[in-house]
């Protein structure tokens, strides 16, 4: 063993639908510098081919291969065995949270997706709008002639490691209100507004952030949160002052 | 639409009303403090010291005052982390009442308290 091969015992979560779950162990010889993704799909190659996961892109924008590494969320294709063991230790691998299992390390995101879809989640956005409010923008133009991919990868990782989400499906979700947060921002469409003014949505949030530190993606779900409520509020004071001068 | 049902059981006034509390928290205790310990020449160090201190009519309000966004903050943050047990609408009423019940009897059991010892005088 030295500086570029490892042997490192990898714990993986398996489950077959309807069936009780458990964790196989596979020890391989490994490039501390490889990624995780790269030896589960070794595993699944070598080792064992009943092993399910998902990932498409191997370069973190598909956002496919979120997964549970030593209990911590990661986007697997970017994560190298070096941060995240040490030569003869032990990975374990797991599906994402508050995702029912289909198979191994394959969740069911379609509630996600729908939900996604109710936010109004858009993929693209001028220059302007693409990225947090407060970050220095980049190669805007007046016209807003420049699109681009907005940073959200759809990954659920947010939902995964909410503590909130862990307590009720019923939670919209970090995710989610980020992409109703986003949109509202583009549209100022206000039936976004009432979608999450609901205590299944931004006020189930307790602010313990965690969604913000594993976003893959700088979407910083959290301060977004926060964001709605701050413009939920604005609304309803605005409504009432648009009610009275209606009234008179 | 995936998302149906609405459950208004908590809402933008509830949280305003939980912000503004803990907001009024740190400023009256920073006056608390800053009273407490600098004001009052070498501090409130006896029983006799404090009942003079509460003699001053600012003092009783401003406690009470404090005591009210105390109760009113912590009951409602309490209530945010009961509501992660998903109470069904019936227990969750029961829940309501519960709370206005402590709080109020913490409230006027507080409040009577500043009044005694209002009452016991300067303590000279
Ligand atoms: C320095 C004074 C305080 C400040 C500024 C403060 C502020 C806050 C804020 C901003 C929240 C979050 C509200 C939300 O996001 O929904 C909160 C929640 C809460 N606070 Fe305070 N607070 C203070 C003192 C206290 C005290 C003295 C207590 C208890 C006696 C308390 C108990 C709670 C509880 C139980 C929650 C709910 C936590 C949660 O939603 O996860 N706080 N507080
Ligand atoms: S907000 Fe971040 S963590 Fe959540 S789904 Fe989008 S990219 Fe993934
Ligand atoms: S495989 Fe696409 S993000 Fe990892």
């Amino acid at each position: 063993m030295n500086e570029t091969h490892w042997r490192v015992t990898f714990e993986i979560f398996r489950q077959k639908t309807g069936q009780p779950c458990h964790f196989d162990e596979y020890v391989m010889d490994v490039d501390p510098d490889e990624y995780v993704l790269d030896v589960v799909e070794r595993i699944w190659a070598y080792n064992d081919r009943s092993l399910t996961f998902r990932h498409a892109c191997h370069h973190s924008t598909c956002g496919a291969c979120g997964m549970r590494v030593n209990s911590v969320e990661k986007l697997s294709c970017i994560t190298p065995i070096r941060e995240v063991a040490r030569n003869g230790g032990k990975v374990r691998v797991e599906p994402l949270r508050n995702f029912p299992v289909l198979s191994d390390l394959v969740v069911d995101m379609g509630a996600f997706y729908l939900r996604l879809d109710d936010a109004k989640f858009s993929q693209v956005a001028s220059l302007k709008d693409a990225c947090l409010p407060f970050e220095r923008k980049q190669q805007v133009r007046e016209d807003g002639s420049y699109e681009r991919l907005v940073d959200c990868l759809e990954c659920g990782m947010c939902i995964s490691a909410c503590p909130v989400a862990l307590t009720t499906p019923e939670y919209l979700g970090p995710g989610v209100l980020a992409a109703a947060q986003h949109a509202f921002h583009q549209s100022r469409d206000t039936s976004l507004l009432d979608l999450v003014d609901d205590q299944d949505g931004v006020w189930r949030c307790h602010s313990a952030y965690e969604c913000t530190a594993v976003c893959p993606s700088n979407v910083d779900p959290g301060w977004r949160i926060m964001d709605l409520r701050k413009n939920i509020l604005r609304h309803q004071i605005s409504k009432i002052f648009s009610r009275r001068g209606q009234s008179r | 639409m995936y998302t149906s049902s609405k459950k208004p059981q908590e809402g933008t006034f509830l949280w305003l009303l939980k912000i503004i509390a803990g907001l009024l928290i740190i400023i009256i205790l920073g006056i608390h403090f800053y009273v407490n310990h600098l004001v009052a020449p070498g501090g409130l160090l006896s029983y006799s010291n404090v009942l003079a201190y509460y003699q001053n009519p600012i003092i009783p309000i401003m406690e009470i005052i404090f005591l009210i966004f105390v109760v009113t903050h912590a009951l409602l943050g309490l209530r945010s982390i009961v509501l992660d047990l998903n109470p069904s609408q019936a227990v969750l009423r029961w829940i309501n009442i519960g709370f206005v019940l402590i709080g109020a009897i913490a409230v006027i059991y507080g409040t009577w308290l500043v009044f005694f010892v209002v009452a016991k005088g300067s303590g000279a």
